[in-house]
């Protein structure tokens, strides 16, 4: 059952130098109770594209247009209030930098019950029992004594934790993580994903997953969709993605990535740089640093296809091999 | 939407034009008029604005338009000799005290603190009974209470800059202090400098008009805008025209430095050049 | 490979004063580090955020001065090292940092950054210098037109390769490269990672590998050091430390990397607890509070570096 279908959804932002095409036609589905990783480097639009869907880009910079179709609504036709709603309530977020995504001046209980009694209306003596079982959910020692401290006390995994727990509070269908794992330590982001994934067995919560990581995802993931400048490139289950990579531009990042297990004298790097989002070249985005191009990839934007089923490529070269 | 920035634009313009004509007074003052800004003609007092006096006179029947035009060196010398004067003083003081901290820091910043609370009235009337009432006094007055300002913005500036990696990078090729201070750290601290620059400038042409108002401005018969205003203040009902020359003048180049002030902060910095 | 050593640490202690209230307590980010860097090898320093290694970083190229212990270059003692001395030293001993954007003065062209280095105590004139920048800005391979280019206009890739062609140009011999490629997107890290292998071949340089990321010292070092708040707990070869991991804490972290491509690890390791405050003094070993196989004399006895096998040490003891 898809509980979140996105039909070409297209962002554009207001630089000081134009427009500029953030995400660029993007459609996705997610299922009940997946993992859905979105993979990307840095500028590619993973970010951009969880922003839409949230709405919280800013209005008079960002004209968001296509279909976000959840709960049968168009999120893109809701009323701000409507939004607000739905917004950490239905689907929830969870950002990458942890040392400022907590208010310091207000207790961790508190930032926890709000959610709770805003949304579901819940009165403070049971939001504060449900916040200490919260806190104890995802794993912070002594939830009845951290409830009422500060967040300055936290360390960075902690902290990761108790946004969690905030997230999860009203027990949304849908949470979108953003790199919640970047800042923090290997040991620590080991934690945080077991943390994930037992949230995810427990509440059968979808889960979208944010991250420039290949080793993350792969980990994490059910499926994955590999963005590049405003794109996805592919799409398709982990082991398709890593299995069998048919885009140019997912064998060049997997290439790229140092392995534990092999050892080269020298590793694969994708040639050129990524183009400026504001001078795009006319046809395939990854024209100029492909390996495989030729001639027409250079004249039109490649058609998306299905190399097999569930399995997703927008190339030129694909038709051909596939 | 977010519009180009250009590189000098309109309101750059504007600003320049204005200051290169105070300029022009402060240097040849007898090409904009031909009257003596000295000359007392009782018989023509507090006339309105005319074809021969377009800003008409004040109280003696001086032309207003003439000491406005005279009144600029004094009062352009105040507020640029002030401004010098105090970023050559506080901005070194600054960046010592931000870039070595510790006890230099602590010394300096107190010695500040002590300039600060000193009453700048008080020091006014010391140092006018001293030195009497000149140019010169005026921008040590100024000076002494503003100079710590800039001492403390620099500094601040400097605690910041001075954890960035690229003064970590300039100390590993082996470049002396002095260059990471006076190189490396003050041209990143420009932006706030220049701004201070600029607004100092303006504020102290405007403590000048307020001394004058307190007797400790410069003496007649000498003509400043601050003075002026403060002899006009009481011709308010008789003279509108009196009163309001030196406010919109002051006002003016107030306004030009300070957005000059903007524009040459864009202007020195390289990311918003391309 | 000839063994004589570049830089050898001995007893490093690096603390730093902090006040809380009235009061006063040290920060132990390096807590007497010992070992020794060869000529022509690349060490790497692995540990998590925290634990001191891009301190020892900093202590090596100069930009702190360790509050104990010994850093020699060669024979030099560079802690009692007189002025004059120490900016030869400064020309052998260079640094690469992290975070490209901000190692980059916004204020200077490319072509005057990479001149910095050569600003004093360089016997050439000035033609000879501004051809050398020219050269050494080509050699890290970035275009012609670079040099007159403000830091702001390059990529984060590019501009590490400034960072790189300003540690080069003085020619030194070691060059610390403190996460030199963790702020950049996965196909910009394979192109530095590439060019400091190239250049270390080109220039007969010896390398210091500061990073978190174990697949990238796997692939750029030959001998590796695992540091935990402020000790080392391992030294061994890339072999050894990679395939025979001694040290419970460096098994759990070789455990905790995600790879691309493997869905499930068996027996992975997921270490409980945080950290412990590097401001506290621990009694035992540093790590038995968050140890899987950790015993009751984990916390009393401080364990000491013993050589396992040849090069191999590990501070557990077990």
């Amino acid at each position: 059952m898809n509980i979140l279908e996105i039909k070409n959804l297209t962002t554009e932002l207001s630089g000081d130098r134009g427009i500029v095409k953030a995400v660029d036609n993007v459609s996705l589905t997610l299922k009940k109770g997946e993992i859905l990783g979105l993979v990307g480097e840095s500028g590619c639009g993973k970010s951009m594209t969880s922003m839409s869907i949230m709405q919280l880009l800013p209005e008079r910079q960002s004209k968001i247009s296509g279909e976000i179709i959840f709960d049968g609504n168009n999120l893109l036709d809701l009323s701000k209030k409507q939004m607000n709603e739905i917004r950490g309530n239905k689907i929830a977020m969870i950002f990458q930098d942890v040392m400022t995504s907590l208010n310091p001046l207000m207790t961790i209980g508190r930032q926890i019950m709000e959610p709770m009694m805003v949304h579901k209306g819940m009165s403070k003596a049971e939001a504060r029992t449900e916040a200490i079982r919260l806190l104890d959910a995802v794993g912070i020692p002594m939830p009845e004594k951290r409830v009422d401290e500060y967040p300055n006390s936290l360390s960075g995994g902690m902290r990761q934790r108790v946004m969690i727990a905030i997230a999860i509070s009203c027990k949304p269908k849908i949470l979108i993580a953003d790199e919640p794992t970047t800042a923090l330590d290997v040991t620590i982001q080991a934690q945080i994903l077991e943390l994930m994934k037992k949230i995810r067995e427990e509440n059968e919560t979808s889960i979208i997953m944010i991250s420039h990581d290949l080793g993350v995802i792969s980990e994490m993931c059910d499926r994955a969709a590999i963005m590049y400048c405003g794109n996805i490139v592919e799409e398709g289950t982990i082991d398709q993605i890593f299995e069998n990579p048919v885009h140019p531009y997912t064998k060049g990042l997997l290439k790229s990535i140092p392995s534990l297990d092999k050892q080269v004298d020298e590793l694969y790097s994708i040639p050129g740089v990524v183009p400026n989002l504001y001078n795009l070249p006319v046809g395939c985005k990854f024209a100029d640093r492909c390996p495989e191009a030729c001639e027409e990839c250079s004249k039109g934007r490649p058609a998306r296809f299905e190399v097999e089923p569930g399995h997703y490529v927008s190339c030129r070269g694909g038709i051909v091999n596939g | 939407m977010l519009k180009k920035t250009r590189k000098i634009n309109f309101v750059t313009i504007f600003a320049l034009v204005i200051l290169t004509i105070v300029i022009a007074m402060v240097l040849f003052p007898a090409l904009f008029t031909s009257y003596d800004p000295l000359k007392v003609d009782m018989t023509k007092k507090l006339l309105a604005p005319c074809g021969e006096h377009i800003l008409g006179t004040d109280e003696y029947g001086r032309d207003i338009f003439c000491r406005i035009v005279y009144g600029a060196r004094s009062s352009v010398c105040v507020g640029l000799g002030t401004a010098i004067l105090s970023a050559l003083i506080g901005v070194p003081l600054g960046l010592v005290a931000g870039y070595y901290g510790g006890k230099a820091d602590n010394i300096i910043m107190r010695i500040m603190d002590a300039f600060q609370s000193f009453p700048s009235i008080l020091l006014a009337i010391l140092l006018s009974t001293i030195f009497d009432t000149s140019i010169l006094s005026l921008i040590l007055t100024i000076s002494a209470v503003s100079f710590p300002r800039f001492a403390k913005l620099v500094r601040g500036n400097v605690l910041v800059i001075k954890k960035q990696d690229y003064v970590a990078a300039a100390k590993v090729a082996g470049v002396s202090n002095s260059y990471i201070m006076f190189n490396t750290i003050l041209k990143n601290c420009m932006s706030v400098v220049v701004i201070q620059f600029s607004m100092l400038t303006a504020t102290a042409i405007l403590i000048e008009a307020g001394m004058s108002f307190l007797g400790l401005g410069l003496e007649p018969p000498a003509p400043a805008w601050g003075s002026m205003l403060f002899y006009a203040n009481k011709y308010v009902n008789s003279s509108i025209s009196y009163v309001l020359s030196p406010t919109f003048t002051i006002f003016l180049v107030v306004l030009s430095i300070n957005l000059l002030g903007d524009a040459l902060r864009d202007i020195l910095d390289p990311k918003k050049k391309s | 490979m000839d063994k004589t050593p570049i830089i050898t640490l001995k007893d490093v202690k690096v603390h730093f004063p902090q006040s809380q209230g009235f009061k006063k307590k040290f920060l132990r980010a390096v807590d007497g580090v010992s070992f020794s860097i060869y000529q022509g090898e690349t060490v790497g320093l692995v540990g998590e955020s925290g634990c001191g290694k891009s301190t020892l970083g900093k202590a090596i190229v100069g930009l702190l001065k360790p509050t104990a212990g010994q850093i020699f270059y060669h024979d030099n003692d560079i802690t009692k090292l007189k002025k004059d001395d120490f900016v030869k030293y400064r020309k052998n001993v260079q640094m690469i940092f992290q975070d490209p954007a901000a190692s980059l003065n916004p204020r200077l062209k490319v072509s005057q950054i990479v001149m910095e280095s050569l600003l004093k105590n360089v016997d050439m004139s000035k033609q000879e210098k501004k051809e050398l920048v020219k050269k050494m800005i080509k050699t890290v391979g970035l275009s012609d037109d670079a040099p007159d280019k403000y830091p702001h206009e390059f990529s984060g890739g590019q501009q590490q390769r400034v960072g790189i062609a300003r540690s080069l140009v003085l020619n030194p011999e070691f060059i610390v490269c403190d996460e030199a490629v963790s702020a950049l997107d996965v196909s910009v890290q394979a192109q530095i990672l590439n060019l400091l292998l190239q250049l270390k071949k080109d220039y007969n340089l010896t390398y210091l590998f500061i990073s978190h990321n174990l697949s990238v010292v796997k692939h750029m070092c030959d001998r590796i050091v695992v540091m935990y708040l402020g000790k080392i707990v391992e030294i061994g070869s890339r072999d050894q430390v990679f395939e025979n991991p001694l040290h419970p804490y460096t098994k759990a972290l070789l455990s905790a990397i995600p790879v691309a491509g493997k869905k499930e690890r068996e027996n992975r390791i997921v270490l409980t607890g945080d950290l412990p405050s590097p401001t506290d003094v621990i009694e035992g070993c540093a790590f038995h509070n968050r140890c899987y196989e950790c015993c009751e004399e984990c916390n009393v006895k401080c364990p000491e570096l013993r050589e396992v096998e040849p090069g191999h040490f590990v501070s557990c003891i077990k």
